[in-house]
């Protein structure tokens, strides 16, 4: 239900889920009983993104991408499902590292088409603002008041919105 | 959703007057600006 609260209202979170694959390992019944084949599948309707890696590297790579995923907007949680032996056994692989953050500019709307509703908005006797999720920071909110004031739009709002 | 609640501009906006609507990232613009009856008859499945 956490997970879910935190896609309803866009909060960015990396979600890790211990999980067991190899069915040879013959680990205790409490782990195999909670072990999966796709552990992420319960969670996947609402979340952006999840993987399961199969290395160290892959790991490293999945992190870095699940925290850029959860950190764009519109943002939410993600998921990485960490098998066992990742987690135990001793470090195999060399060379290991962690791939650079590059971060992602959020979508924005095409300026010809927000110049054309700047233009609607002024020349409108009864302007009406409904505002869904519009704000993300809480400059946003103060930017939206401003709108509304400057155009003198009344707002309104809704369940769906 | 995300307007201050306690704004005098809040919860005033009436859409049925409106000549213009902004809906900044609202999920569904067609319950908003339609009525729909639970009433209504199921326009579906039936003969």
């Amino acid at each position: 239900m956490a997970i879910y609260n935190a896609f309803c209202d866009r909060v960015p979170a990396i979600v890790i889920l211990g999980n067991e694959l190899d069915a040879t390992a013959r680990r205790s019944f409490v782990e195999w009983t909670h072990a999966a084949q796709d552990a992420a599948v319960i969670i996947r309707d609402f979340t952006k993104w999840d993987d399961a890696p199969g290395s160290l590297q892959h790991f490293a790579e999945s992190f870095v991408r699940a925290y850029k995923i959860a950190m764009t907007p519109p943002m939410g949680p993600v998921a990485l499902v960490a098998n066992g032996k990742l987690q135990e056994e001793p470090i195999e692989e060399s060379n290991l590292r962690i791939p650079k953050l590059t971060t992602t500019t959020p979508p924005q709307g095409d300026s010809g088409a927000i110049a054309e509703t700047a233009k609607q908005l002024v020349n409108a006797e009864n302007p009406v603002i409904v505002a869904g999720r519009l704000a993300r920071t809480p400059n946003g909110i103060k930017l939206l008041v401003e709108l509304a004031e400057t155009l003198q739009a009344r707002s309104t709002t809704s369940a769906i919105a | 959703m995300n307007f201050p609640t306690r704004h005098p501009l809040y919860g005033v906006g009436d859409i049925a007057k409106a000549d213009v609507i902004l809906c900044l990232e609202v999920e569904d613009i067609y319950m908003l600006t339609h009525r729909v009856s639970s009433a209504q008859p199921h326009r579906y499945g039936r003969t």
